[in-house]
């Protein structure tokens, strides 16, 4: 098919036409190997049938045309042949003919197979594949062409191998996550820093051995000073044993013979408190004994000095009882006193109570005699009662209804009279006897006829005349009776006359009730004005008998206040004469008792000293009768005691002796004993622990402790010395390394640049300004966008499938249109853009419009009617040409 | 009288900055105690007087203290031994090992009691404790009347030396005071000699006999004393027996081409095998002597018994376009300026300087292919 436009290419079919073949064809003919054997290059191969796949393109370059023909799979060949003179010249064949094809479309011919992305060359970005516009990481040949014709010269081919052994020199330190190695690649430094954490763990215990062998140094030094001490000590008290040991030799005669002098004077001493005790029993008894003659004779005398006394208190007893009699006596008169004042309290109240009993009978007397003329009058005055009244005015009201509903006619009479007198109605509306008062006018009516009586003067008759019917006239008549009936008992119909009847009536029985209250509350706490009377009359016997008692009375009433302080001060004065005299009474009651309690106490001694002095005389008896006489006693006393001073002073002469040794001897020499056993313990003890460290420090000594150390010491000073170089090394590389990659970034970073702004103007016409810009990876792939609604750049996985594509789009467009500056370049979209809305399809059109002047495009879909907004493009019909073959 | 003077052999002792050589630096201070006896032998010593650590430590191996003692018993010059205080007597010290019973050679003096020995009196001064401010020459009696040389053996600090805390201090006229001839010293590791108020030499200190550490001043000495009489004045002679140079060299690179010189010189030592060389340099490091460095470290550790080389002060030098320019234009060149911008930074910033100097270095030994 073809030729193909130099500009735009639409090469549409249905599916399963053969668009993703062409595809295929074209990339295995201008960028693969002939001999290529691939499982989608199996899929090229015609069904059923054993054929070789096989294809031929030509295009032209540099101003030249070329024809590749390659056959795939069996019998492969590739065929490169250049136009010369209107014919193909053959050019290069096979292997030549594959990689000067790959030079001129990829830049950078590879021997390897186009399975995978990295081996396009710069068809990553000028060919998608079928439905597939992304791409990951560009290979570094591609970068690097992109940056040539970007005219700037990052590195040089020099540069790459500098770079690359800086890279390997850094990783021989370095993990790619910039951590030091670790394991069998790790670097010297890494063992060498674990050999250190070994020395210092050996140097900790050398250290450790080294201390605790100065440490016994000092120990077993103040342990054999201790020891010296000790030593010193025992023979201190050895010296002082011996001393001590002669002493007690001396001590111990001294000892003996105080204990031989000490037994004589407790012998002697013995005797002479067994004489002094006879002495002293002898002379007891003897005393005692004229003791008690003397008391006894004492005692008779005064035995009837004692019975005149008991006689004397006997008497004054008597008369203080008699005195106190006499007092007690004097009760009686306090009692009728006492019965006095209670008459005159007694008097004192009924007087008062029979006055004011008189004032309220006589009170209720004129009470009682009011209310009967009230009853009386009362009982007199006949007055409608309200009820009667009541109906009385509505009967009238009935009769003056009927008249007025028509009934018989009312005769008016006016009744002027001259003079005072009286009138009888006998007929009129209203009947009886009136007074008339000259001038006042008497109206009388009458239904129809008035009947007047005025006694002495005249009897007028009027007639009027009647118009009811017969039943009005019926309830008129039945009115009249009915008020002639209920006015019958009081003599009147007149309504005034009973009303004031009425009135008297009311007020009448109002005074009945307020006189009955008065009375009643002037008999309050009586039944009745009888019982008041019968209480006066028993108040006046009352009175009446004290009277009679005390007629002084009727004339002076009695003082009751002045009788109160009567009784009172009598009451006082008998209280303290009774005290008195009862005092008095057990005054002599108990000296009564004394005096009888004395003298048969008396009495009583008298005997026992009797009996006392009997039993002394005979002791006494007894005593001379077994011990001699007392004088022959007091002789041989004074013996004894000159023999028992003696004694005394003896023991007294080695007791100071023994003094002047001080402490016992035999006590100090067990002490001695005890300190130097002491002693010799503690030597032993502190020999011991001496030979025991001095084994210890031998042992260690034979370690060699302090050349362990030295050894350790040097090692870890060996170390460390290696380690800092190594470090300084490692640092060193880390730093280059590191300078290395920034440098390179910042480098790669400005050659982004103009690929991100045209990539974004592009993405702008398509999509607007939302996704505002484009940023690119170091590799020229779409890495991130930065929205305008965005603070920081958001991920492509942050955007929709359309836009995605779109994007990638804008990329492909903007790195082919670089790398076509120098050469229009051949870029192949096969069914690319199926997520894109019509919309921004039609704009896509408008810029692959515009990327046409300057690339050539060939564009595979099924779709052919979305690219018809392209007038200018070259539309291919694959299925009428298949037809048409 | 003459004798051998010696003294701070330090035997056991650790040297940690010397990374492999410390095991030989022990040796040797052992072979050098040899070689200490075979002068003694040549220069026709009565004796020999040893004032103080003999060992680094009381904990030292009891191989080493058997080894000595094996050593020692072969002199048949008498060896007249206090102990210092790296060895004090103390329970369980070196001098109860009875590898010293059989070594008949050796007097260990462990009394404040004067000793005859040939030709006069020794008055030693033994040490029993690690530190003390108690001056261990103050038992020495004055003058006793006797016509023979006195001579006084003690470990301490004479007065005026710098210290933080004095350690056994001897009087500067200890010797004149107690009426000694001689006051043997020991404890400071560097030779001096003290002069009394006539300005005769009776006291001195010998230094260890093999220097300890790099900027020791003045050790690997012993001295040969010979006294005629009893108040003669003693004839010290200094004999250098230090097997091993420890030695230091710091510079500060101002132009191009000491890098080369210095090559040369450490190409140029003798008995390098026997040198323990401590190079630190400072300033302006210049691109085309980067290869040098490497020469220098090969021949510091082929050669040398030991050899340290510290650039940590090396800056490339500002003024030295070749870091750049010599690297390939692009990002190399970039990462180049970046590094070299690092290095003239303030010293503590980070980055660290030293470490982008490094990094500048590999970069550029990468592009101009000088294999480490």
């Amino acid at each position: 098919m073809g030729p193909f436009s130099e500009t735009l290419n639409i090469l549409h079919a249905p599916n399963a036409t053969g668009k993703s073949t062409l595809f295929e064809a074209l990339r295995r003919a201008l960028l693969d190997s002939h001999r290529v054997k691939s499982k989608e290059l199996e899929a090229v191969r015609p069904w059923g049938r054993v054929l070789s796949p096989s294809v031929t393109v030509e295009f032209t370059h540099g101003g030249e045309t070329y024809r590749i023909t390659k056959q795939f799979l069996d019998k492969p060949m590739a065929l490169l042949e250049r136009k010369e003179k209107g014919r193909f010249v053959r050019l290069f064949e096979g292997h030549a003919a594959d990689e000067e094809v790959q030079r001129i479309f990829t830049k950078n011919p590879s021997a390897k197979g186009l399975t995978r992305f990295q081996n396009w060359g710069l068809a990553q970005i000028l060919w998608a594949p079928q439905g597939d516009l992304s791409y990951t990481q560009l290979t570094g040949d591609v970068i690097e062409d992109i940056q040539s014709f970007l005219d700037v010269q990052v590195t040089s081919g020099s540069d790459e191998g500098i770079e690359k052994r800086i890279e390997e020199l850094y990783h021989r330190y370095f993990t790619p996550g910039g951590k030091l190695k670790s394991g069998k690649d790790a670097p010297k430094l890494v063992s060498l820093i674990q050999q250190l954490e070994g020395a210092e763990e050996r140097y900790k215990k050398a250290v450790e051995e080294q201390a605790q062998y100065e440490d016994l140094i000092k120990k077993v030094e103040e342990l054999r000073a201790k020891r010296s001490q000790y030593k010193q000590n025992a023979e201190e008290a050895n010296k002082a044993l011996e001393t001590a040991r002669l002493k007690v030799e001396g001590y111990k005669k001294l000892v003996s013979e105080k204990m031989q002098r000490k037994a004589k004077l407790e012998a002697l001493d013995a005797k002479y408190l067994e004489m002094r005790q006879r002495i002293d029993t002898f002379e007891s008894v003897k005393t005692e004994l004229m003791e008690v003659r003397e008391t006894l004779s004492k005692y008779e005398e005064d035995l009837p000095l004692r019975e005149k006394e008991l006689k004397d208190r006997q008497q004054k007893l008597e008369a203080a009882k008699e005195k106190l009699e006499k007092v007690r006596d004097r009760r009686e008169e306090i009692s009728k006193l006492h019965e006095k004042l209670g008459n005159v309290q007694r008097f004192l109240r009924n007087y008062e109570k029979l006055r004011e009993l008189s004032s309220k009978v006589k009170m209720a007397r004129k009470i009682q005699g009011n209310l009967e003329g009230l009853k009386k009058k009362i009982s007199t005055l006949v007055a409608p009662d309200a009820h009667v009244l009541k109906e009385l005015y509505k009967t009238r009201r009935e009769y003056q209804n009927a008249l007025s509903y028509g009934g018989p006619s009312v005769t008016v009479l006016d009744f002027i009279p001259e003079l005072e007198g009286a009138i009888e109605i006998k007929r009129g509306t209203r009947t009886g006897e009136f007074r008339v008062i000259p001038g006042e006018t008497i109206t009388i009516k009458g239904i129809p006829d008035i009947e007047v009586y005025y006694k002495g003067v005249a009897r007028i008759k009027i007639s009027g005349l009647s118009l009811s019917t017969r039943d009005n006239e019926k309830k008129l008549r039945e009115a009249e009776k009915k008020i002639q009936k209920l006015t019958k008992p009081f003599g009147t119909d007149d309504m005034e006359v009973l009303e004031k009847r009425r009135e008297a009536f009311e007020r009448i029985s109002r005074e009945i009730f307020e006189t009955e209250t008065k009375l009643k509350s002037l008999l309050e706490g009586f039944s009745s004005l009888g019982a008041m009377e019968k209480e006066l009359l028993k108040a006046k016997k009352t009175t009446e008998s004290l009277l009679k008692r005390y007629p002084e009375w009727s004339k002076n009433p009695p003082n009751v206040e002045a009788l109160k302080m009567e009784v009172a001060n009598f009451n006082r004065l008998f209280s303290e004469e009774l005290g008195e005299a009862e005092a008095e009474w057990e005054l002599a009651q108990t000296a009564f008792s004394a005096a009888k309690s004395a003298l048969a106490g008396l009495a009583s001694k008298i005997e026992e000293l009797n009996k006392r002095r009997k039993n002394l005389e005979v002791k006494y008896s007894e005593m001379v009768e077994t011990w001699g006489s007392f004088d022959n006693m007091m002789k041989t006393f004074k013996k004894l005691a000159l023999s028992l001073e003696t004694a005394r002073s003896s023991l007294e002469e080695i007791e100071e002796r023994l003094v002047s040794y001080g402490e016992d001897p035999t006590q100090i020499i067990a002490k001695l004993e005890d300190q130097l056993r002491l002693a010799d313990e503690l030597s032993q003890k502190a020999l011991e622990e001496e030979k025991n460290m001095e084994g210890m420090m031998a042992q260690l000594a034979s370690m060699g402790t302090y050349t362990q150390l030295a050894a350790i010491e040097e090692e870890k000073a060996k170390h460390e010395e290696e380690i800092r170089q190594e470090q300084i090394q490692v640092d060193a590389v880390s730093l280059l390394y590191e300078t290395l990659v920034q440098v390179r970034s910042e480098t790669l970073s400005g050659l982004v640049g103009p690929v991100e702004r045209i990539a974004t103007k592009t993405l702008h016409r398509i999509a607007g300004g939302k996704l505002n810009q484009v940023k690119l990876g170091e590799s020229f792939e779409p890495s991130h966008i930065h929205p305008e609604v965005s603070e920081t750049p958001v991920t492509l996985d942050n955007v929709s499938g359309g836009e995605r594509e779109q994007i990638y789009l804008a990329t492909r467009l903007a790195l082919a249109e670089i790398i076509a500056k120098k050469e229009r370049q051949l870029v192949v979209l096969d069914d690319v853009l199926t997520f894109t809305d019509a919309g921004r399809f039609a704009r896509i059109l408008s810029v692959l419009e515009e990327a046409a002047q300057k690339l050539q495009l060939l564009v595979l879909t099924c779709h052919p009617e979305r690219y018809q907004g392209l007038s200018e493009a070259q539309f291919i019909d694959l299925e009428a040409i298949r037809f048409s073959a | 009288m003459r004798f051998l003077h010696t003294a701070d052999w330090q035997l056991g002792m650790k040297a940690v900055h010397v990374g492999d050589a410390a095991e030989t630096v022990r040796e040797t201070r052992l072979k050098t105690v040899e070689k200490l006896l075979k002068v003694a032998k040549d220069k026709k010593a009565d004796f020999i007087l040893v004032a103080g650590d003999v060992f680094e430590d009381n904990a030292v191996s009891r191989l080493l203290v058997q080894r000595v003692a094996d050593i020692l018993s072969k002199s048949k010059i008498p060896l007249y031994i206090i102990p210092g205080n790296h060895d004090p007597l103390v329970p369980g010290s070196v001098w109860e090992h009875p590898a010293w019973e059989k070594c008949k050679s050796v007097r260990l003096l462990t009394e404040d009691a004067p000793v005859e020995v040939p030709g006069g009196i020794l008055y030693p001064c033994p040490i029993k404790e690690k530190f003390s401010k108690e001056n261990p020459t103050a038992w020495i009696p004055r003058e006793t009347g006797e016509d023979k040389i006195r001579i006084g053996l003690a470990h301490g600090t004479v007065e005026g030396i710098q210290q933080d805390e004095v350690a056994f201090p001897i009087p500067k006229d200890a010797a004149s005071k107690f009426g000694l001839d001689y006051l043997a010293l020991g404890h400071w590791h560097s030779t001096a000699i003290y002069e009394d108020k006539e300005g005769v030499p009776r006291m001195a200190y010998s230094g260890t006999h093999e220097t300890t550490k790099f900027g020791e001043r003045d050790s690997g000495n012993v001295l040969l004393v010979e006294i005629a009489e009893k108040g003669a004045t003693p004839v010290i002679t200094q004999v250098r027996i230090s097997e091993l140079f420890w030695r230091t060299v710091e510079y500060e690179i101002k132009t191009p081409g000491y890098l080369p010189e210095l090559r040369g010189r450490i190409e140029d030592f003798d008995y390098s095998e026997r040198i323990l060389l401590n190079v630190k340099l400072s300033g302006l490091f210049y691109a085309e002597e980067v290869a040098e460095i490497k020469r220098i470290e090969e021949i510091l550790s082929s050669r040398f018994l030991y050899g340290r080389l510290d650039l940590s002060d090396l800056i490339p030098a500002p003024e030295d376009k070749n870091w750049i320019e010599s690297l390939p234009a692009g990002i190399i060149r970039e990462t180049g300026e970046r590094l070299k911008g690092i290095c003239e930074s303030r010293k503590g910033s980070q980055p660290s300087p030293d470490i982008a100097a490094r990094a500048l270095m590999e970069l550029y030994m990468l592009v101009m292919g000088i294999s480490k």
